[in-house]
């Protein structure tokens, strides 16, 4: 597997030398998607199953962990967002009680 | 086999990045926070199971369609936790799936990206299913039936994203396995408590020790290693163990799902089409007087059932033996497929069968190289008939909390205890 790392060393932003693997087609934009194409035959079966951190294809990897856009939460707020969201139903509950018999005791009063 | 290529997922890449996300740990989680972050996710869930919706009076609300799944997916129908852990299953079992029959190439980014694509999907359908079932609940108006809508699929993407702070490393089980464990325990707890029905309950506790006795055991599996030189006379075997406990939790959590999600969708189609032959073939259903909900009595719907009691069983045994037929098979061709779609994941593979083993010199009984997956294919068959075995005996001695809940209980627990504790935390979370 040597060799084709090495080709694809010198044509990384062109994607010609997918000739190896002709029916990945995927989207040729990404030059990092297709040198982490072209690498994976050099990868073992380990590293494919759960460890998103694998040894091989860690500049690959950093490119979509690293600059993810998304905002980032951290556990805890998490957590407090769930409690806030009991609360705030749970407040709902007892507002709406207390509405109800306060117009019933006006209304009655 | 040759490698299939399937679809590269990179389009969808921006789509699956748009939610936001939990951060994984920089270091390694110690266990008391761990076990913080558990204790309180089970807290959330337990009140959100409680907490009924407001500005709905849901004590008239007796046909929920996921009734029959309940134990499966924890959840409390009328409450804010009404789909429970449902949309996590789901799409566990859609991407597991997706992997393992190679539709979606296995590499890692595509995992990634399919990681995404779940917390996507799962918001979704937290927030289109609950409208589907306050539309289906009648008596509902416009407005209540929004408000409810809307409590539920917040409640349903609190508990998806309570389920990724457990999954990064945060928390000692996954969602899926811990809220319904907990959930079947409570259940045991709340309904012993208050029928004192002391027969039963004796009954549930000898259900639960047979299962429990049925845990520990694994299955030796000696494998022969290639020869490292062609002229080896010695050749070696690994020893792996297949894990008995770990093969056993998809046969159960499955086959509660195909049988509710049968009742479901003929349910709808004898309410809608009544007097279809077709139709009828499938399900008849006719309201219960037990607990104000539908119960089958003809067609295919009514052989997926449970015979009630031993009484019943002499009545009809037609369908006592079809449904014991229908469950043991079925259970252990789900059992089957399932070996086969999660054969592709490493954790996985490392759980039930183990990592690191122990290399003798090759025995008599050794099985060749290429045979090891279709033994594996066997066992757990057998191990899938003999959950529906399991399960026929606690429908018939009437178990309280059903005996798919016990097991679930019972596998969930003991794999925990056995490794679960060391190694972290695997697909469907176990």
């Amino acid at each position: 597997m040597a060799r084709t790392s090495s080709q694809s060393q010198s044509s990384v932003g062109g994607g010609g030398a997918a000739g190896s693997r002709p029916a990945t087609a995927g989207p040729r934009g990404t030059p990092a998607a297709t040198a982490g194409m072209r690498r994976r035959p050099g990868r073992t079966s380990a590293s494919g199953g759960g460890s998103f951190s694998g040894a091989g294809g860690n500049n690959m990897l950093r490119f979509y962990t690293d600059e993810a856009p998304g905002l980032r939460l951290s556990p805890t707020m998490v957590l407090v967002m769930s409690v806030c969201f009991i609360g705030f139903v749970t407040a709902l509950h007892v507002f709406g009680k207390l509405y109800r018999s306060r117009t019933a005791a006006s209304a009655s009063a | 086999m040759p490698p299939m290529r399937g679809i590269n997922l990179f389009r969808l890449r921006p789509l699956a990045e748009f939610l936001p996300e939990v951060q994984s740990p920089t270091e390694d989680v110690p266990f008391r926070r761990k076990l913080v972050y558990t204790a309180g996710s089970l807290l959330v869930f337990f009140a959100g199971s409680q907490l009924r919706l407001y500005g709905v009076d849901t004590t008239m609300a007796a046909d929920d369609p996921l009734f029959w799944a309940h134990t499966a997916y924890a959840g409390n129908f009328g409450t804010v936790m009404s789909l429970g852990v449902f949309p996590l299953v789901v799409l566990e079992m859609a991407t597991h799936i997706l992997l393992g029959l190679r539709a979606v190439n296995p590499a890692v980014e595509n995992h990634i990206i399919l990681n995404g694509l779940q917390k996507l999907l799962g918001v979704l359908i937290s927030v289109v299913m609950p409208l589907g079932i306050a539309l289906s609940v009648t008596h509902l108006g416009m407005g209540s039936a929004i408000l409810a809508s809307l409590q539920i699929s917040v409640g349903s993407i609190v508990v998806i994203y309570i389920d990724e702070v457990l999954r990064k490393g945060y928390g000692l089980l996954s969602a899926i396995p811990l809220f319904t464990t907990a959930n079947i325990c409570a259940t045991i707890f709340w309904k012993a408590l208050r029928a004192g029905v002391h027969g039963k309950l004796a009954q549930t506790l000898a259900f639960f020790l047979l299962v429990l006795n049925l845990q520990g055991y694994r299955v030796p599996l000696p494998v022969q290693r290639r020869p490292r030189l062609p002229d080896q006379e010695t050749r070696f075997q690994t020893n792996h163990y297949i894990n008995i406990s770990y093969l056993a939790y998809a046969p159960i959590l499955f086959q509660a799902t195909f049988v509710s999600s049968t009742y479901l969708f003929s349910q709808h189609l004898y309410m809608d089409f009544g007097e279809n032959k077709l139709v009828n073939l499938l399900g008849k259903w006719q309201r219960s007087k037990g607990f104000g909900g539908f119960i089958p009595v003809g067609g295919i719907a009514y052989y997926l059932t449970t015979p009630p009691t031993l009484a019943d069983v002499a009545r009809d045994p037609v369908h006592a033996c079809l449904y014991a037929a229908l469950l043991l098979f079925g259970c252990g061709l789900v059992s089957m497929a399932w070996f086969r779609v999660c054969i592709h994941s490493r954790p996985y593979m490392n759980r039930l069968i183990g990592d690191q083993v122990s290399v003798t010199p090759a025995q008599a009984d050794s099985i060749p190289l290429s045979q090891w997956a279709r033994c594996v294919f066997m066992v757990a068959f057998a191990v899938g008939f003999c959950v529906g075995v399991l399960t026929l005996l606690a429908g018939f001695m009437g178990v309280i909390g059903s005996g798919t809940g016990i097991m679930l209980a019972v596998t969930v627990m003991h794999s925990y205890f056995d490794s679960g504790a060391s190694s972290g935390i695997g697909p469907i979370g176990l």
